[in-house]
């Protein structure tokens, strides 16, 4: 079980499951052409079941051609994390509103990502998107300035 | 011998005109039909209940609720607030309002560049030469097993 600690708050979580929701790839129309550079169109949804203590982070990426024109394969993850202390960390507002931490978003968003990653490898290795690895995202990309999303 | 049951596939084009006869509006209800039983279904399983069990709450018999979960039964509200009061949930919980929250939501764009393939070819000369001069790997001769029976055949 991972600990995160900072001053205000100490999580408790574990991933419960990581599941592959969709894969797919669309070979090119000129395959003799090697595809070297990559756009990675990333989309990121966290959702939070409050009775379960359960955060499912869903990262769909779409993998694009250099200049857009091309959608070369997309693959979608969801990683199911569970976290210990639910109550603690997540507030419920009156509103039935849950206010998150920003650094708990930005880890599952980190710990999904990487998870992603290693997926897409995995799905893709062999194939002509052998070479679309997923870069490393700075962190400071998952910041918003409000982290509460309307339902 | 274990028997395995399959599912098969089956294609036909009778089959097919009567699913296009189905509009997407009566797709879309039976759907929300189907969902809603197994909703109720689960619901009952998470209170640790049999069918049996169920119906007497309901004050129904099992057979009734046998037929809820074909998925085929058009419940009236009244029906739906008598299950969703013995099963102690929200009538709005059974259409599947589920209590999760969407409390995050981001999309970014990246760019990667793929390294470029490198190719390594390491001559077969690299493994080595016999005391004639020939390369281990490419000399038939002293490679193939059946040099002796092709000479003898030859010969």
């Amino acid at each position: 079980m991972a600990k995160i600690e900072k001053k205000d708050f100490n999580v408790e979580m574990h991933i419960r499951a990581i599941e592959l929701l969709n894969g797919s790839l669309q070979f090119p129309s000129t395959p003799n052409t090697a595809v070297t550079t990559f756009n990675f169109n990333i989309s990121i949804e966290s959702k939070a079941d409050a009775p379960n203590k359960l955060v499912f982070v869903i990262v769909h990426v779409e993998i694009k051609n250099d200049d857009h024109s091309l959608v070369l394969g997309a693959l979608s993850v969801s990683c199911i994390f569970e976290i210990v202390n639910f109550d603690e960390i997540i507030k419920i507002e009156d509103n039935g509103k849950l206010d998150i931490p920003q650094r708990l978003i930005e880890t599952l968003n980190i710990i999904s990502i990487s998870t992603t990653r290693g997926v897409m490898f995995s799905t893709f290795k062999g194939t002509f998107l052998h070479g679309a690895v997923l870069p490393i995202i700075d962190s400071k990309q998952f910041q918003i300035g409000s982290q509460k999303v309307e339902e | 011998m274990n028997k395995t049951t399959k599912a098969r596939k089956y294609n036909s084009s009778k089959l097919q005109e009567l699913l296009d006869e189905v509009t997407p509006l009566e797709m879309e209800q039976t759907k929300v039909k189907m969902q809603l039983a197994a909703r109720i279904e689960d619901f009952m399983r998470a209170k640790g209940w049999n069918k049996s069990q169920f119906a007497e709450k309901v004050n129904k018999n099992p057979s009734e609720i046998t037929k809820w979960f074909s998925g085929t039964q058009n419940f009236t509200t009244d029906v739906l607030t008598e299950i969703a009061s013995a099963l102690g949930v929200e009538l709005t919980e059974l259409f599947g309002k589920k209590q999760v929250q969407v409390i995050y939501r981001k999309e970014i764009v990246v760019k990667s560049t793929a390294p470029q393939p490198t190719f390594i070819i390491t001559t077969p000369m690299s493994q080595g030469i016999d005391a004639d001069g020939n390369c281990l790997l490419t000399n038939q001769e002293n490679k193939s097993p059946f040099t002796k029976y092709y000479q003898a055949y030859n010969g």
